[in-house]
């Protein structure tokens, strides 16, 4: 087992240091896109500064509790700009135009090669800018914290990584059957949009999916959760629980659709 | 029969639009959540604090002026900047330099008539929702608001055929175009009407070009406006389409001196 991860990380290390060095002959386009992750995501603080500006809570939640969550969110879609994104959004061409088939003979867990073989460390930046706003809505808001809550939160924020993961490599899974995939993007977008508001704010029947069906609310708020309204120990068991059921039906979910895949062109 | 060959290019044209269909279901997905959002969040905002009005916008208010921005920022967001940028970059802009054409007059000309029929279905589409919402709209507003969201189009259009120019300098410059886009709908209050903003901020948006591009327009259409406060409006809006053509004039002449037709 330990041979195993010591194989994959050795692997990621290879990946990782490849697409450094490509990144480093295109200084200026790593430094606009770090710019434009920057823009985007002070724009957004920005909104919430004006909500909070004419309210003084939305659904519950004061400004900074808002912007723990929305820092929370930050540090998890981070991760999964720098690590993931890229490499979802290659999977339909791929399987258009036959490469897939590439991945299918590489010895190693084709999962893993579609889903960490582009790094882009450029996403970094709103991971650096989301740990920020959680130590400032923290110092804010006169936060106690003690070691246990800590290492709690950040197990639900990879129980929260994992369950973005899953969505988005299904959601990705879709297009061995769908040709156009366009709008594919548009709804990673839309999903990170939704986790970073309170579950107060949506309607009941919508909350039901977004607990259950489409887990979103896992990803942010219940991390935040643990310092903002107690959450029982025994929760964060179970939401680790959770998203490694919903990581294992995104595998197989894959590995069903690789299945039906035909190659292309050849 | 002599309409069975229109039904069968109707059934054909339907077909082909809903071919695709998960990619179909997931773009009116996307199109539907970021609004629902907005919505849930103002009528929140409303009802908690049992606001009757924040700033003069009661909550149907509100919500008209987004469901109106998203129809003004389709409306105005031109869209052939990045095949100008293209052309800079790959060489292929020579053929323009040997023909009497005028670069800018060529592209504007391109992106109206690639846009108007959309604007007139835009344009309809919104008098009919201001119609029947009860906002109601006068004949004279119409021609006014007509007026104004041609401005509002060659704003939007001069101000990204200088963003597209800076290919004479800048190898790439995508990522140029999507943050000033992010910055531009926020200042042009695309996502949220100027009157929410810190008070300094609105005076200094009065002498720049974003609040004339969305802001206006919708608040034109949406509410019933002294006429002073039109005509001022007007004519700063009028100011920036004369200043930013000679801008795009002016970047055109400094920059083809500096073009050298790579590959071309």
């Amino acid at each position: 087992m330990s041979l195993v991860i010591k194989r994959y990380y050795l692997l990621l290390k290879v990946f990782m240091k490849n697409c450094i060095i490509r990144d480093l002959e295109f200084r200026m386009n790593f430094v606009t896109n770090l710019l434009t992750d920057f823009v985007f995501n002070i724009l957004k603080i920005f909104f919430i500064e004006l909500i909070f500006l004419n309210t003084p809570e939305v659904a519950g939640f004061n400004k900074y509790q808002m912007i723990f969550i929305f820092g929370t969110s930050f540090i998890i879609l981070s991760v999964y700009m720098t690590f993931v994104f890229f490499n979802h959004i290659r999977i339909p061409m791929a399987i258009q135009n036959g490469e897939f088939d590439f991945a299918l003979v590489k010895p190693m867990s084709t999962v893993f090669l579609l889903s960490f073989r582009y790094f882009n460390i450029a996403g970094i930046g709103s991971g650096l800018f989301g740990i920020y706003l959680v130590g400032l809505s923290f110092y804010k808001l006169n936060m106690q914290f003690d070691i246990l809550s800590v290492v709690l939160y950040l197990v639900l924020l990879i129980s929260g990584f994992l369950v973005y993961y899953s969505l988005s490599l299904i959601l990705y899974t879709f297009s061995f059957w769908t040709v156009k995939t366009g709008n594919f993007i548009n709804v990673m977008v839309d999903m990170g949009e939704i986790m970073k508001y309170p579950v107060g704010l949506f309607p009941k029947s919508v909350q039901l999916i977004l607990s259950f069906i489409v887990p979103l609310f896992m990803v942010a708020s219940y991390p935040s959760a643990i310092f903002l309204g107690k959450l029982p120990t025994s929760f964060t068991i179970i939401n680790l629980l959770v998203s490694l059921v919903f990581l294992s039906i995104s595998i197989s979910f894959i590995r069903y659709a690789s299945k039906c895949y035909s190659s292309a062109g050849g | 029969m002599k309409w069975n060959k229109y039904t069968k290019l109707f059934q054909i044209t339907l077909q082909n639009s809903i071919a695709y269909r998960v990619d179909f279901a997931m773009g009116i997905l996307s199109g539907i959540i970021p609004l629902a959002v907005q919505i849930l969040l103002w009528s929140n905002i409303y009802s908690v604090n049992q606001y009757d009005t924040i700033r003069g916008y009661s909550l149907p208010r509100i919500l008209s002026y987004i469901l109106v921005a998203i129809v003004i920022s389709k409306i105005i967001q031109a869209s052939v900047y990045p095949a100008i940028a293209q052309e800079i970059k790959s060489g292929t802009l020579s053929k323009y330099l040997a023909k009497p054409l005028d670069h800018q007059i060529y592209w504007l000309v391109s992106e109206l008539g690639g846009k108007i029929l959309f604007t007139i279905a835009a344009f309809i589409l919104l008098v009919t929702v201001l119609f029947f919402t009860g906002l109601g709209i006068s004949a004279i507003t119409l021609l006014v608001g007509a007026l104004v969201l041609v401005q509002a189009l060659l704003i939007s259009f001069f101000i990204y055929y200088l963003l597209a120019l800076l290919s004479f300098w800048f190898l790439e410059v995508s990522q140029i175009f999507t943050a000033f886009g992010l910055i531009s709908t926020f200042l042009s209050g695309g996502m949220i009407p100027i009157d929410f903003f810190p008070d300094f901020l609105q005076k200094l948006l009065v002498f720049l070009p974003f609040k004339y591009i969305i802001y206006f327009p919708i608040t034109l259409f949406t509410t019933n406006l002294e006429r002073n406060y039109v005509m001022t409006n007007l004519a700063f809006q009028f100011f920036w389409v004369i200043l930013l053509f000679f801008a795009g004039r002016l970047m055109w002449f400094v920059g083809e001196r500096r073009y050298s037709a790579f590959g071309g």
